[in-house]
């Protein structure tokens, strides 16, 4: 039986569901929040084996065979009316359960699967561009710094300079609107406006891109998406379909060279299934700028026709 | 790099040329726009698929140097293509087309003399993995019944639901809505025969617009009115373009019953696999008899094979030219030998 990690509105998880179906093997879909009942055991041999409820059906750890984590954590329902308690004691009760998440985790880790619950949402991305260097791909040029000199200086040695989140780009919603920031261009101005100390951020040297390259990493294959940022029909005629349509993208082949050092890259962070992205100078420069865990990969699939959701299932099918 | 490399154009894969008998036509998939060209310039695409630039100049010759400088420049203008040192990097669209279901659309007709199980009709397809349905109602049915349809499809894996229903004054513009509203998955709600034309667009989520109506004064009263080939439903994506390129536009994983509750792969075709309340959808899906039609492709039907929109375009074998299940949908007016509509 496969087993899904997930939440309930994750569309790329039914659509997986229905190849599972298609290739009629036996499936659990566990979404978040969603833990009804449970129970772990010990026995008397030492062998540790659970039993989880959720909407209405259940599954024992012995008939698992296969993992994929696609979302989220495992999470038990505090549900309010059974378990009337304050935070604070809400709070400890959660650090329990964490405990016995980890256990979870641990047995399913044993299985063979596809992602990684110990690298999921928290893969460092300081880190990540080391070790991508490290397997010999292009990272911009970085500095983390609290200080406007340091900073002066970094923009004078690199001439344009951008910004973005260290780990995420900061995202969040009020009563009406949703704020998203993206990465920002720093210039000459801004940094001279800035106070002389402030919270460390992230600077990089700007790559002026041919093109983006979106990879969806599975199993150590690279499905390849590239996405040309400036039309070239506005570098002939500014006015010619300025911003009417999405940028274009289109399948890509990465050189061989580029996909052995991605690889080497996820093997060494211990993850067989991510979103890469990767930017091309016009000196034909891979630079890495980031990996995700938990990509959203459907729009890579469909504009490339990759059928992603099926090479997924075929996956967990192995 | 020391090696000067040889530019290449290359087109972006969702732009697809189509070379037609007298023209041809740029299916741009991403943008869901399309523009008719020469074939001709195909012909120029075709050659810059497989030579460098400066290889296709030589070859075209000074003569024809300024006509060919302005087709590359009209495909680079319209983002089209792009020009590139690494051709080999910019593979073409893969043009496999596979769907985890079954079918992935039903159309149940009803009329007044038609006793069709709702329920069990709604389990079957859900097993089967239908997304899509379409039920027609060609008689007025009152709204106990209309409800009594819609409802059949709560708790499926059913993603959307038109239903086609009969004007009536018994029935208000009010609980036409009321309907939509409390049944998310119907898509679109058609109010055939009606006295006055009316469009209420329905609520926008995240992925489409849902709950829309139309009230038609078009009388939709029997299967007839279907097989109608018009520019209008030109599906201009990559989802209509593959599964043309590989099957039936009409027809692939779709299955129906007509108003006598015989199942079919069209209610407008004479062939029948046997009454619902003899043989399930499930069985008659899966036979391979039911299924080959799924595969008569454009590229195999007589005057489509030669038609610029042949991937763009649905399809009719219920009303076929000659009576033969290859002959040209009879509905269609086009001529692509002339390039006209007629």
């Amino acid at each position: 039986m496969i087993l899904i990690i997930s939440d309930h509105h994750d569309f790329s998880t039914s659509r997986v569901i229905d190849w599972l179906i298609h290739f009629r093997v036996e499936w659990f879909r566990l979404n978040s929040e969603s833990i009804a009942s449970f129970e772990m055991k010990i026995s008397k041999e030492g062998k540790i084996s659970f039993r989880v409820v959720s909407e209405g059906r259940s599954f024992g750890s012995e008939e698992v065979t296969y993992v994929w984590y696609r979302h989220g954590n495992l999470t038990y329902h505090i549900d309010p009316v059974h378990f009337p308690v304050s935070d604070k004691i809400r709070k400890h009760i959660s650090y329990e359960w964490k405990t016995i998440a980890n256990h979870i985790n641990s047995i399913l880790s044993d299985l063979p699967k596809i992602g990684n619950p110990s690298q999921g949402d928290d893969l460092n991305k300081i880190a990540l561009l080391a070790k991508a260097a490290a397997v010999g791909l292009s990272v911009p040029e970085t500095i983390i710094t609290d200080s406007k000199a340091d900073l002066i200086r970094f923009q004078l040695k690199q001439g344009r300079i951008i910004t973005k989140g260290i780990q995420r780009n900061p995202a969040y919603t009020d009563d009406h609107t949703a704020y998203y920031t993206h990465t920002k261009e720093v210039d000459t101005e801004q940094v001279s406006n800035a106070p002389d100390y402030f919270f460390p951020s992230i600077f990089q040297e700007l790559i002026i891109k041919v093109y983006e390259v979106r990879v969806f990493f599975l199993m150590d294959t690279c499905y390849a998406m590239a996405t040309f940022p400036n039309s070239t029909a506005s570098a002939i005629d500014i006015r010619n379909n300025q911003g009417k349509f999405p940028l274009r993208s289109t399948p890509y082949v990465l050189p061989v060279k580029i996909q052995n050092a991605l690889i080497r890259l996820m093997a060494n962070i211990d993850l067989n299934c991510g979103s890469i992205d990767l930017v091309v100078d016009e000196n034909d420069n891979f630079y890495l700028l980031e990996v995700n865990a938990i990509g959203q990969y459907d729009d890579v699939s469909k504009r490339c026709n990759y059928q992603l959701d099926r090479e997924i299932a075929k996956g967990l099918i192995g | 790099m020391s090696k000067v490399k040889k530019e290449y154009l290359k087109m972006y894969a969702a732009c697809m040329p189509v070379r037609g008998f007298a023209r041809g036509t740029i299916c741009d998939l991403e943008r869901n726009k399309l523009d008719i060209v020469s074939n001709e310039l195909i012909e120029v695409i075709e050659e810059c698929d497989q030579h460098s630039l400066d290889d296709v100049f030589q070859a075209y010759g000074d003569d024809n140097r300024q006509v060919l400088q302005s087709y590359i420049d009209w495909l680079l203008a319209n983002e089209y293509a792009f020009k590139t040192t690494t051709p080999e990097r910019f593979p073409k669209l893969e043009i496999e087309y596979q769907r985890p279901e079954v079918i992935t659309n039903a159309l149940i007709d009803v009329n007044k003399h038609s006793n069709h199980d709702f329920s069990s009709i709604s389990k079957s397809l859900d097993a089967l993995g239908c997304k899509d349905i379409q039920v027609r109602l060609f008689d007025y049915l009152n709204i106990t019944s209309l409800l009594e349809i819609v409802s059949a499809f709560d708790e499926t894996g059913i993603k959307s639901v038109e239903l086609l229903c009969q004007y009536s004054d018994e029935i208000s513009e009010n609980e036409i809505q009321r309907i939509c509203q409390s049944f998310p998955r119907v898509y679109l709600l058609v109010v055939h025969s009606s006295p006055f034309l009316k469009e209420i667009p329905g609520r926008s989520d995240s992925l489409s617009t849902m709950g829309n109506i139309l009230y038609t004064t078009q009388k939709i009263v029997s299967e007839d009115h279907c097989g109608l080939i018009r520019p209008s439903q030109f599906s201009i994506n990559t989802e209509t373009y593959l599964e043309s390129k590989n099957f039936n536009s009409c027809l692939n994983q779709k299955i129906s019953i007509d108003v006598d509750g015989v199942i079919k792969n069209c209610p407008s075709m004479r062939f029948g696999y046997g009454s619902i309340s003899e043989i399930s959808l499930e069985e008659v899906a899966t036979l391979p008899e039911f299924q080959r039609i799924w595969h008569i492709n454009k590229d195999q039907i007589k005057v489509c094979r030669d038609c610029e929109f042949r991937y763009i375009c649905t399809d009719c074998r219920a009303y076929a030219e000659g009576d033969s299940p290859t002959g040209k949908p009879s509905k269609c007016n086009y001529d692509p030998y002339t390039a006209t509509w007629s």
